[in-house]
């Protein structure tokens, strides 16, 4: 069935993306959603269904983001903007939060190829379809993604 | 993956590390509901609509009935007041204009009863003189000295006339055409009598 093979895997999209599991569930569900009243329109345009899945699932992510941020600036305002210290967590907790915040910086392309390829282990031809696009295309990201990664994680050490 | 795992590759899937999904069928269900909902929620903005919609109506109805229950200008006929008798406007009666003009007029339908019957009513008494001569002779002297040269106007000219009191009224009434004629008449009828 359409929802059990690709739900899982677009909930940890949209949960990656947008860094809360709720969001991420309200994501899911919405890309599901949509793609079930839409599901004519793709039939009729013939593109590869994964690609046109994940185009519903950012769509929704955005949302999902527009809505967090409205909900992270009220908290704000009436908090006074005051911030909780990181001094509690892990090192390694630290790290992925340093990482996912460099992988944002990215193009938006390039971010794709990172998160499929090497958050949710997908080989170069799955990451192609689900992207919509040439395997080679694909390489070239993920050589780029990683060299721009490597010289931000450089010079935020010096 | 055929590509080797750099320290790198290694710390990007360990950041992208997301608590587990929940359990398939309340994912499920929890999509369904969004399918479900969207026609509630386009209801609901349509009740809101039209709940708008009628309270927008209401003020409009009740402006409208007002608009139509308002009286317009309503325009009274032009009456004649009776002048203020301290005002110093002119009275139709002052206005010598009107006066005269006003004042033959009445004359020619006053006299009838009253002293002068020389113009109109002369014409008249001229058909009547058959009947009764004397009266309208005399009359129609009295008309013919006034000289009222408006009441020529109204005295029938193609009045048969016997030629026996053309004589007659010659010698009465040679300075008005018209008194001479009525004049002339009641005399000619009055001489057969």
């Amino acid at each position: 069935m359409l929802f059990d093979r690709f739900h899982d895997e677009i909930y940890r999209f949209a949960t990656r993306r947008i860094g809360d599991p709720i969001a991420g569930q309200d994501a899911a569900a919405e890309t599901f959603a949509d793609a079930f009243k839409g599901i004519a329109r793709y039939e009729q345009t013939g593109a590869p269904f994964e690609a046109w899945l994940y185009t519903i699932a950012r769509r929704r992510i955005v949302d999902q983001i527009r809505v967090r941020a409205r909900h992270d600036h009220a908290e704000l305002s009436s908090s006074g903007g005051s911030h909780t210290s990181l001094d509690g967590h892990e090192n390694s907790v630290v790290e992925g939060l340093l990482l996912r915040a460099l992988i944002a910086r990215l193009p938006e392309s390039e971010r794709d190829v990172v998160e499929l390829r090497f958050m949710e282990d997908l080989d170069v031809e799955q990451t192609a379809l689900r992207l919509g696009k040439q395997p080679g295309a694909v390489r070239v990201a993920q050589h780029r993604a990683l060299t721009k990664l490597r010289t931000m994680m450089h010079e935020d050490l010096t | 993956m055929s590509e080797p795992r750099d320290p790198l590759i290694e710390a990007i899937h360990a950041a992208g590390e997301v608590p587990p999904p929940p359990a398939r069928d309340a994912a499920f269900a929890r999509a369904m509901r969004s399918v479900v909902m969207s026609p509630h929620r386009r209801l609901n903005r349509s009740v809101i609509a039209l709940f708008a919609a009628a309270l927008l109506a209401v003020p409009a109805a009740v402006f409208a009935e007002r608009a139509s229950q308002t009286p317009s200008a309503s325009i009274s006929p032009i009456t004649f007041e009776t002048p203020d008798p301290g005002s110093s406007i002119q009275r139709e009666a002052d206005d010598t204009t009107v006066n005269h003009e006003g004042g033959n007029y009445e004359r020619a339908g006053s006299t009838t009863a009253t002293e002068d019957r020389s113009g109109t009513s002369g014409s008249i008494e001229t058909e009547h003189s058959g009947d009764g001569g004397t009266v309208s002779a005399t009359d129609g002297h009295d008309g013919s000295g006034s000289g009222d040269g408006d009441s020529v106007i109204s005295t029938p000219a193609p009045t048969p006339i016997p030629s026996a009191t053309m004589d007659s009224s010659g010698s009465s009434d040679g300075p008005s055409p018209d008194g001479g004629s009525s004049g002339s008449l009641d005399g000619g009828t009055s001489g057969p009598h």
